[in-house]
């Protein structure tokens, strides 16, 4: 089996686009938590000021305040009070009087759509909680998804790692015999460790990584996006959601020359 | 990260292909300017550029976002002042005049009370002074006809102690004596001194009566100076005192209409604002 095919298997690639649906389900909760309080107060809002009969009771209200500011000063002059005559200071105590009476109920109309105004901030905040909550279990949903991917990925990175050397060994060892192995009996020969040596003065093969080491790439980091799962061309780089990242399989080395890759099978570049 | 074309004109000393450029992508992120007498580009806060300003600070993404919040906001602001000062030209509000308007219609409305009192207090001083000359018509007839009476009775006392006197002197046979005239003298006489002091203590009281009358009248149109005075001040201190709320109530209303026609200012919770705005009505 070629390595890259272990990173393709459908085990990763159903545990990735799970990582992948579910982190982007929470990236777009959280995204739309941050101005969920703001449209909700809008469209509250909205609703509260035109749907709502208190806000038409008080226009009524208003309509017969004004009306009640223009008629309270004709109502104490004596003909609309069988002829009496009422002293500057009765006068003025009457239209007070009937204009406190029509302003009474506008103002305890608009007091109390203030309080409902106020209970908005209430409704906001307990639906913004609870999305919060939504929003948190969908991270926690993310998080355990990308961890299971991570596994599986790392799983099939070794099974990968594995394949490649065999395949790199096998590579090594055809070469070796096409250009190094001297007919017998003529006394020469390499031994397992002189090869290595030898592969490696040929620049064929990179030097080894001790896997404590962080691997460092030779080969420049693609430019390019693709398809998550996807090897450079050099084989050092893996394409991910985050972009390019180092790559290597372990126990295995890279000669510079990529060349050397072409042609072997399930390696596409 | 490299820097925006925007934030690399805005660095540039830009020739005029670079300044056209320089203003579409203004344009394009929504940031307002103008254009010098020299041609050059001026983005307030950021002045015209190039050289040495900063450009990249200036222009990067979060302060265009910035930049574009306050032109948004300024193009609001603008809006809304525009709406307002069409109300305030359409519509002007001079308080003085409001308050010669309301004073006029308050004066209408307090008017008939003020002339009722007036003329009530009138009628009352009238009829005292109709009734203090009538008494002293009275009073003056009644002297006359005293005077009268008195001067007749007189006369005829007088006539008969002379008719007594003579015939006194005619029976003791001196009828043409000097003594009989000298006798009807003395009585002429006394009798001339009781009319005159008769007539004297008359017209002593009718000039009493005549003087009364006329320091009443006097008093009486004293009376009526201060109550004309009273009322006017009275009325003038509560055309004002009723008029001045009104006028201020009808300001309330002006603004009130005046905010209702402008809206909800840019930045401000339609709610809240429509809530306080009837506060202004109180």
């Amino acid at each position: 089996m070629d390595p890259i095919s272990y990173l393709d298997s459908p085990d990763v690639t159903q545990a990735r686009n799970t990582a992948n649906q579910t982190q982007q389900a929470y990236s777009n909760a959280q995204a739309e938590g941050m101005t969920l309080p703001q449209r909700l107060t809008e469209a509250l809002n909205k609703k509260f000021s035109t749907n709502n009969p208190m806000v038409q009771q008080r226009e009524g209200q208003l309509n017969n305040y004004l009306n009640v500011l223009d008629t309270s000063q004709s109502s104490v002059l004596p003909e609309n009070n069988n002829g009496t005559i009422f002293s500057p200071i009765q006068q003025a105590n009457l239209i007070n009087s009937r204009r406190n009476a029509a302003f009474t109920p506008l103002t305890t109309t608009n007091y109390l759509l203030g309080l409902e105004q106020g209970g908005i901030g209430d409704v906001v905040d307990s639906v913004g909680r609870a999305y919060g909550a939504d929003v948190q279990r969908m991270q926690g949903q993310a998080e355990a998804a990308r961890n299971n991917y991570l596994d599986v990925y790392g799983l099939a990175k070794d099974k990968a790692a594995y394949a490649a050397q065999a395949l790199a060994d096998a590579e090594s060892k055809r070469r070796w015999e096409a250009e190094f192995k001297k007919p017998s009996g003529s006394g020469g020969g390499l031994g397992g460790l002189d090869l290595l040596k030898e592969l490696k003065n040929l620049g064929i093969l990179n030097g080894e990584t001790t896997g404590d080491e962080p691997f460092k790439p030779t080969e420049p980091r693609p430019t390019t996006l693709t398809t998550p799962g996807k090897i450079s061309l050099g084989g050092q780089w893996v394409a991910t959601n985050n972009g390019w990242v180092p790559f290597q399989l372990e126990g295995a080395s890279y000669p510079s020359n990529t060349n050397i890759y072409k042609g072997m099978p399930g390696l596409s570049f | 990260m490299n820097d925006s074309l925007l934030q690399q004109l805005a660095g540039t000393d830009r020739n005029p292909m670079q300044e056209q450029e320089y203003r579409r992508e203004l344009d394009k992120s929504g940031i307002p300017y103008t254009i010098d007498a020299q041609g050059k580009t001026i983005v307030e806060g950021f002045g015209a550029g190039g050289g040495s300003a900063d450009g990249r600070g200036f222009f990067s993404p979060a302060n265009i976002l910035i930049q574009q919040s306050i032109a948004a906001y300024t193009k609001q602001l603008d809006e809304y002042n525009k709406k307002y000062n069409q109300y305030t030209s359409n519509n002007p509000f001079v308080f003085d005049e409001v308050l010669k308007e309301e004073s006029a219609k308050v004066k209408e409305r307090l008017d008939p009370y003020y002339t009722q009192t007036l003329g009530d207090y009138l009628q009352g001083v009238e009829t005292q002074r109709r009734r203090s000359l009538q008494d002293e018509r009275t009073l003056l007839s009644e002297l006359q006809r005293n005077t009268d009476t008195y001067t007749g009775n007189e006369r005829q006392q007088l006539e008969d102690a002379i008719d007594k006197s003579q015939q006194g002197f005619a029976d003791a046979g001196v009828y043409d004596s000097g003594a009989r005239l000298r006798e009807e003298g003395r009585i002429k006489a006394d009798s001339n001194e009781r009319t005159d002091e008769f007539n004297y203590n008359q017209e002593q009281r009718a000039n009493a009566y005549k003087l009364s009358t006329e320091r009443g009248l006097e008093d009486s149109r004293f009376q009526e100076g201060l109550k004309r005075r009273d009322l006017a001040t009275d009325q003038a201190y509560q055309v004002q005192a009723q008029a001045i709320p009104e006028a201020q109530s009808r300001q309330k209303l002006y603004e009130f209409q005046r905010q209702q026609f402008a809206g909800t200012p840019p930045g401000v919770n339609p709610i809240n604002y429509q809530n306080s705005l009837y506060g202004l009505l109180g």
